[in-house]
């Protein structure tokens, strides 16, 4: 008995060490990443110079670095938002409402999630061949969108499949209009999961480069741009701004999924 | 009375559908279209920089007699395989660890596997650079303390690295399913096998494992089709010299301006992505991974 | 139709399809107003359905359902004067209780001070004062319950709907509820339909319980029927415990029928005015404490010869069980002070003619 204890220890502390070495993988290339933002050396690489803070002034004073940082951000809220709006009410019907085609539909939704960035990007380009107008900022949205659509279709049709019904026959029975019902009932409990919807599709968006590449025009995202200048040259402020990018979406992801946890918590103790 | 209800019926079914109408309208215009042309130009063909549209299968015979785009096409599913396999030995455990020992430490486990997977592949790939370069970390670092005499000048730029960056970029999705899967283990099946005289490892072979299948399944087609259609990492990190199909689609579209050439790729492409996962749904709900 | 307007609920020919399957077959029956009427069956009877259909939030493929003498069919449930209590209590986690409470009379557009007023009493009614600004998850089983009662029946329905509203309580609760909700219901004289599959849950609270099966109503009446003069098999056996034992119609005489029991025996019962034809296969039900010991000389009419099996003690009382003629088991109350036999043992049983009950076979 005492053996077989020690054995399942040993086994333990094995698998404690292996998920260690992973998460050190997952981990080395964003803290190398972070490191020579910090480093004074103008082209990253060990050994590590002098500490400066240089870097993040350049890439914040840097225009071209500026405007496609508030392109991507604009992008990716207006995709996401967008996504968003146009998930929910599906994401309702596919959740509460007895249709014929379910599988079908729901399928038809998330198919973008299995095709390659790629082809969709170069599909697009040829749609838009008629009105190149398009290509730009409302070309990035519009793929960006297709692409947030399947997940934020998926996060707020399996959050309004646990939904309790009974909450919405109650609101309804004690005479809710099914407006009222949605603002006072639906809305509120599914915030968590519609910020969390919004939070990954504003992610996904920030940080796609293929399908934004082709859709573009003269327009430059913040990966797009980051592309270009990785063709011609290493420079820490790639890495300055990058720090960035990875602060801000480390914020964003923790912040959504310990919203969505706390209230999962909140909930559960409740009655019944 | 019987007007009525039926009358009811009807209006009660636009009503139904309306609230999906705008997605699928969306999806039709910028997902089905956009696929559709591809397809359709993929029959069309480029002559003296003039599209010609004629239906042909020129761009598909081209394909089969381009010893380079044959040799591309087979790299691509071998890179894409072993990393869908290195991927799927490495999440298992790891998913086991998150869903059973972490205690409470659980979802901060679980955030930071996905952080990674949340920041943009450029940058992904742009670290990896950093890393495996000639006067990368990795080198400088093992010739500073002495273990190789001169850098290994075939960590970057092949498909090894190729594979080392797209095993990085998703091993996330490998994980997140396997662990949604050993979530509905429950740790009294478990200990009813230990109690039964299975050893630790028996117990996870006869019990845990199988009853992972259905998320490795889905971790595998994932991880399979996205290795096989991505871009960023093999164009950062591969080189030039052996070509991936993303690769030769992008190059047919840029620098040939080969458009309806790098359609019919792209669609051959597609065309192993839906058949792998036409095949997988046949096997699995997709549900009950999600 | 005069008549009918008394009513607080009329089911007219109710019937209901469900993807092919009949839910609910041409139910027919009236709720009067302030009653407690339970719906009581088997899982599956249908009787949820009907509660549903009521509530509005399924309509009957065929018939009518009058509330206060108006057809509501086709009146989506927030334009109906009714109001749920649901099994999970369906209370909103994201408010107060007494925001829980207000819900209805919000919606129903009252000025805030009234809404305060009226909560208030309410509370205070169902013994929640102070609680009012306690959140959902921060209150027990019991309370929740009594909130989910409050927040229905503080719009003043037509009729209030409870859908199986004590199954999540422990058993001590649960008693503790019956009372406490029976006591409410006359208190406030609303009309209650409640519906559950706990037989004495429903002789305890009802007026009248409604018995349905396979989506049919069995019986409609008062405990006290449908307990002593059960309409048929399935009625005898769901509500509390009978013996059944097969007979056939020997002779239908006006003062008593005569039934010929397995073997030899030959049993009268008192005449219902529904009995079977003469010759026909019917069962007699005898409840358990209607069977006695015969002491010798035994009679010859109403009783049957036995084998004693098992006794049970149970505290007040000892269940026996006795194998019969023609393999039929027997469950016997014998109370206090009761000449107990020993297992194994040849005994006959008695019991009066008119506590015996003639049902059909079916």
């Amino acid at each position: 008995m005492i053996g077989a204890e020690r054995k399942a220890g040993r086994s333990g502390w094995a698998l404690g060490f292996y998920t260690a070495l992973i998460y050190g993988f997952f981990y080395l290339p964003i803290v190398t990443l972070i490191l020579f933002a910090f480093d004074a050396k103008e082209v990253p690489g060990l050994p590590l110079k002098d500490l400066t803070l240089g870097w993040f002034a350049a890439a914040l004073s840097d225009r071209q670095l500026l405007a496609a940082l508030s392109t991507s951000v604009w992008v990716a809220l207006l995709s996401a938002s967008l996504a968003v709006l146009l998930a929910m009410p599906a994401a309702l019907a596919l959740a509460w409402v007895r249709l014929p085609a379910k599988p079908a539909i729901l399928g038809f939704i998330i198919a973008p999630m299995v095709v390659p960035h790629l082809v969709l990007g170069l599909g697009l380009l040829l749609l838009f061949r008629p009105v190149p107008g398009i290509l730009g900022v409302a070309g990035v949205v519009i793929a960006h969108t297709t692409l947030n659509l399947c997940y934020a279709t998926m996060i707020l049709y399996s959050h309004l499949l646990g939904f309790q019904r009974s909450l919405v026959e109650a609101a309804r029975d004690l005479g809710a209009s099914e407006i009222r019902m949605f603002w006072e009932v639906v809305l509120p409990l599914s915030a968590p999961a519609i910020l969390a919807a919004f939070l990954m599709s504003f992610t996904l968006s920030f940080g796609e480069f293929v399908a934004a590449w082709f859709v573009a025009g003269f327009e430059r995202t913040l990966p797009i741009e980051i592309w270009a200048w990785l063709r011609h040259i290493l420079s820490p402020k790639i890495n300055a701004i990058a720090t960035v990018i990875v602060a801000v979406s480390v914020a964003m992801t923790i912040l959504a999924q310990l919203w969505i946890l706390r209230r999962r918590n909140g909930a559960r103790g409740g009655a019944a | 009375m019987l007007l009525r209800r039926r009358h009811g019926t009807a209006s009660r079914d636009k009503h139904k559908v309306s609230p999906i109408a705008p997605v699928l309208l969306f999806q039709t215009v910028f997902f089905v279209a956009p696929i559709g042309i591809l397809f359709v130009y993929s029959f069309w063909r480029m002559q003296d920089f003039r599209l010609i549209t004629e239906f042909s299968f020129h761009n598909y015979r081209e394909m089969a007699n381009n010893p380079l785009l044959i040799k591309a096409f087979f790299l691509s599913l071998r890179v894409a395989l072993v990393v869908t396999v290195v991927c799927a030995v490495l999440a298992f455990p790891i998913a086991y660890f998150i869903s059973k020992k972490a205690g409470r430490w659980k979802v901060a486990c679980l955030v930071a596997v996905i952080i990674p997977f949340w920041t943009s592949f450029v940058l992904r790939a742009y670290a990896w650079k950093l890393l495996l370069g000639e006067r990368g970390v990795i080198n400088t670092g093992l010739v500073s303390t002495g273990i190789i005499e001169a850098p290994l000048s075939y960590l970057l730029y092949s498909p090894f690295a190729t594979a080392i960056g797209l095993i990085y970029g998703f091993l996330p999705f490998m994980v997140m399913p396997i662990y949604t899967s050993l979530e509905k283990v429950k740790d009294s099946w478990i200990d009813a096998a230990a109690d039964l005289g299975a050893s630790p490892a028996r117990a996870t072979w006869e019990v845990t494992l199988p009853l992972c299948i259905p998320g490795l399944v889905v971790g595998c087609v994932f991880t399979f089709i996205f290795a096989l259609g991505e871009y960023v990492i093999p164009a950062m990190l591969g080189g030039g010299k052996d070509l991936l199909m993303a690769q030769a689609i992008v190059l047919e579209f840029e620098l040939s301006q080969n458009w309806p050439g790098g359609a019919a790729i792209s669609v051959v492409l597609l065309a192993i992505v839906f058949a792998v996962v036409a095949a997988v749904l046949r096997w699995v709900k997709m549900e009950e991974v999600l | 139709m005069s008549e009918g307007e008394l009513r607080a609920v009329t089911f007219r020919n109710v019937t209901h399809d469900y993807d092919g399957a009949r839910a609910l077959d041409d139910v027919s029956f009236e709720v009067g107003d302030g009653e407690f009427v339970t719906l009581l069956g088997p899982s599956g009877c249908g009787k949820t359905t009907l509660l549903r259909i009521t509530s509005g939030f399924l309509d009957p493929t065929a018939g009518d359902v009058l509330l206060h003498g108006k057809s509501v069919v086709g009146v989506p449930p927030f334009r109906r004067n009714t109001s749920m209590v649901f099994q999970d209590y369906a209370l909103f986690p994201h408010r107060t209780v007494a925001q829980n409470v207000a819900f209805g009379l919000r919606m129903r557009g009252m000025a805030p001070d009234e809404i305060r007023r009226r909560v208030d009493r309410m509370l205070d009614m169902l013994g929640l004062a102070g609680l009012g600004e306690r959140r959902i998850g921060h209150i027990s089983g019991g309370q929740a319950q009594r909130v989910a009662l409050g927040r229905s029946m503080i719009v003043e329905p037509a009729v209030l709907l409870l859908d199986e509203p004590l199954g999540a309580l422990d058993l001590k609760l649960r008693k503790q509820m019956q009372v406490e909700l029976k006591r409410i219901q006359r208190q406030v004289g609303m009309t209650f339909l409640y519906v559950t599959h706990d037989q004495e849950e429903a002789l305890a609270m009802s007026d009248r319980i409604a018995v349905m099966n396979k989506g049919r109503l069995m019986q409609y009446g008062t405990p006290h029927e449908i307990y002593r003069r059960p309409s048929s098999r399935f009625v005898a056996d769901f509500i509390g415990e009978a013996n059944l034992i097969p007979c056939r119609v020997a002779e239908r005489r006006s003062d008593a029928l005569v039934l010929k029991g397995p073997g030899a025996s030959s049993f009268t019962a008192a005449p219902s005015g529904a009995d079977p034809a003469s010759g026909a296969d019917a069962i007699l039900v005898i409840r358990p404490e209607n069977l006695a010991l015969a002491e010798p000389p035994v009679p010859q009419a109403n009783t049957i010869g036995a084998v004693v099996q098992e006794l049970t003690f149970l505290g007040p009382s000892v269940r026996m069980t006795a194998l019969a003629e023609g393999n039929i088991v027997l469950a016997v109350v014998i109370g206090p002070g009761g000449r107990l036999p020993a297992i194994g043992d040849r005994i006959d049983l008695k019991w009066k003619a008119e506590d015996a009950i003639v049902v059909g076979p079916g």
